[in-house]
């Protein structure tokens, strides 16, 4: 792993408590956004207040748990990386449907469902990481960017949002957003670490400024008392077989969701990232389900890792763990006091619609650099592109979706990144029928061309999505070993026939393997490079060098002699 | 297949060179080379930006370019090389014989 130069304080990093808390002070601002979910389900509900502000307080404590397993990363339990949770209404469906069948205490109880089928999917990511692969990851990250960028689109401008729209909405989401451009991009350090939070700030001052806080706002915050010990559980639980396979669906769609946060995680903490770590994301996920699992207990929410909250890390500059845990004991703290859940609930939904518009970019460019980081073959094309359109039509398609979709297949089409990652993922499994990871070609030695050594190599690095960069220096070294077994007469004829060298390729997602074959004498592998005065000297002297380049170019290189004058030349290169 | 096109500026020549420096078309660089020295040609720039591959025979030819032209007094320029092509040469520890330049407008 390498440190991004973008940021300041890295995983390990300790920065002073005043930053710690004023970073974990900006991420809680931000995901006050998704504070409004819950309400939207007591709405939804017809919940009273005092259930309301149970679930709420349950959903806070467990949030702030989750937050600290996610950093934590020991156990067994927890990614390792500071990845807050985020409350998710792509569970509201399944929910309502286990409120109508059982009541309230049936829908939390089988929320403990849905987080045990969590920690399954972690294991099965792990288990077939050729099928969750960098690609999928990185669909599941840029529909991630884009969702969150269509949402705080809808927030800035007050299209389709909880309350309704007001005049300068706009101008106060645009005063947000470029403030929080200005400090990002033109500042440094401190200031660009407290960049969306100084826009929240400005945001807010003009919004009040403009009269955008109501009397019912400032009334609901007196009204709210300042200590008050949560009730957990909020109400009760119950538990039906039947409702079983709807919530592990919703716990699969949850678990491509935490997939891509956790992935882009990775990504931005790393600038030599090459591909997932699934040990890493396996253990995040099960952080995740036992969060949920807590949150069955205690009544509260469903939370999913939050691409946006990870966003926001990594463009402020800020990804220690350290503040995950000031973060995880705000939380905590806030659900015994109601009011400083009314403050959260104040922040204008304009600024908050362009904070998410500011960390959209980050995470869709993630994502897309993701994608292009691998070679790919139609397959591979058409796994990616079609998983993107789906999850990007998501929105418009969604009410033919809920018509024409069987009820248990519903939850997948509840957010564009479980079903974009859905789509990624069942073709890319499907893709992989047939394919082999291993081919074989026959090149006539007296009249095979670099272009068509690279026309095989480039396929196959398409067929199995190898990094560009280990792909070409696989061509070079095999154009060198061919030159030189070509050149000095190193390759035989097999009884009349041509001389052939038999080219075998094989890739195992970490190494990208060429074994040469062909009838003659094992080219000479040397350590130590001809002088330039031995090359001017002594044309033999290129021989010697081209061994050493090839000693070089690959990560492994082996020659062998079978006594019966067929020799191998294996070329390795770890990806 | 390598193609060479010459231009002379003042009293330096610009050789592009367009394709792979191998086994195949070495020799004929050579010759171009020595026949540009022998008529007095000292000062060589040789832009590699379309260069796309050398291999140690190309690189023994580069490197009887510099000697001939050393014993000239003449000097030899390398351009606009691409990553993978100035990976070679760093890793069999030309490039430190060499003058290597990002641009030809460095060269001049």
């Amino acid at each position: 792993m390498r440190k991004p130069d973008s940021i300041v304080y890295w995983l390990d990093d300790r920065p002073p408590a005043h930053v710690a808390f004023f970073v974990a002070l900006q991420q809680i601002s931000f995901l006050g956004v998704y504070l409004v979910v819950s309400p939207l389900f007591a709405h939804a509900q017809h919940l009273d207040t005092s259930i309301y502000s149970r679930l709420m307080a349950a959903t806070l404590i467990v949030s702030g748990i989750g937050v600290i397993l996610q950093a934590f990363g020991r156990g067994g339990i927890g990614s390792g990386y500071f990845c807050p949770l985020q409350v998710t209404s792509a569970t509201f469906s399944v929910m309502t449907l286990a409120s109508v069948a059982g009541g309230l205490e049936l829908a939390f109880g089988m929320v403990g469902v849905l987080g045990f089928a969590q920690v399954l999917f972690g294991e099965l990511f792990r288990r077939a990481r050729g099928v969750f692969s960098v690609e999928v990851a990185g669909v599941a990250v840029t529909l991630i960017g884009f969702g969150l960028g269509h949402v705080g689109l809808q927030l800035a401008i007050g299209f389709d949002t909880p309350r309704a729209m007001a005049q300068h909405d706009g101008l106060v989401a645009a005063v947000t957003l470029g403030t929080m451009i200005v400090f990002n991009v033109w500042f440094a350090r401190h200031l660009r670490l407290f960049s969306a939070f100084l826009g929240l700030l400005v945001g807010f001052a003009v919004d009040w400024w403009l009269g955008g806080l109501t009397a019912e706002d400032i009334a609901q915050f007196r009204q709210a008392a300042l200590f008050g010990r949560p009730h957990l559980p909020a109400v009760g639980w119950r538990f039906e077989p039947a409702l079983i396979p709807y919530f592990v669906v919703v716990g699969l769609a949850l678990s491509l969701h935490g997939f891509g946060a956790l992935a882009a995680a990775q990504r931005f903490n790393d600038a030599d990232w090459k591909r997932p770590d699934v040990n890493s994301v396996c253990r995040g996920i099960r952080a995740e389900g036992l969060a949920n699992m807590i949150g069955a207990l205690f009544n509260a929410l469903p939370v999913t890792s939050s691409g946006g909250a990870v966003g926001l890390a990594a463009a402020t500059g800020c990804t220690s763990r350290l503040p995950a845990y000031w973060l995880g004991g705000m939380m905590i703290v806030g659900a015994f006091i109601p009011k400083l859940t009314a403050l959260w609930l104040m922040i204008p939904v304009p600024v908050i619609g362009a904070a998410a518009i500011f960390l959209s970019a980050f995470t869709v460019l993630a994502g897309m650099q993701m994608i292009a980081s691998r070679m790919l073959d139609n397959r591979k094309i058409l796994a990616v592109g079609l998983g993107l359109i789906c999850g990007l039509s998501h929105g418009s398609l969604r009410p033919f979706y809920e018509s024409n979709l069987p009820t248990f297949l519903q939850p997948i089409t509840l957010s564009s990144v479980a079903l974009g990652v859905v789509v990624a993922t069942v073709l890319s499994a499907v893709f992989r029928l047939g394919a082999r990871t291993r081919a074989r070609e026959v090149f006539d030695a007296t009249t095979a061309t670099l272009d068509d050594l690279c026309l095989v190599l480039d396929r196959q690095g398409r067929r199995w999505g190898a990094r560009p960069e280990v792909v070409r220096r696989a061509e070079y070294a095999t154009w060198q070993a061919f030159e030189i077994l070509i050149d000095h007469q190193l390759v035989g004829r097999e009884e009349g026939e041509c001389r052939r060298i038999e080219v075998e390729t094989t890739f195992d997602e970490f190494t990208f393997t060429v074994l040469a074959g062909y009838h003659g004498i094992a080219l000479p592998i040397v350590q130590h490079p001809p002088t330039a005065d031995e090359m001017i000297a002594n044309e033999a002297a290129v021989i010697r060098m081209a061994g050493y380049l090839l000693h070089r170019l690959a990560d492994r290189v082996e020659t062998r002699c079978d006594g019966g004058g067929r020799a191998e030349l294996v070329l390795t290169f770890f990806d | 297949m390598m193609n060479v096109t010459s231009t002379v500026l003042g009293d330096t020549l610009i050789a592009k060179l367009d394709g792979r420096v191998d086994a195949n078309s070495c020799k004929g660089l050579e010759e171009q080379a020595m026949g540009w020295i022998e008529n007095g040609r000292t000062r060589l720039v040789f832009d590699c930006e379309t260069m796309e591959y050398v291999s140690s025979a190309g690189l023994r030819v580069f490197l009887l370019i510099a000697k001939r032209v050393g014993e000239k007094r003449g000097s030899v320029k390398l351009c606009a090389m691409s990553p993978g092509v100035r990976e070679i040469f760093d890793i069999s520890g030309f490039s430190q014989l060499f003058t290597i330049v990002p641009a030809v407008s460095d060269a001049l």
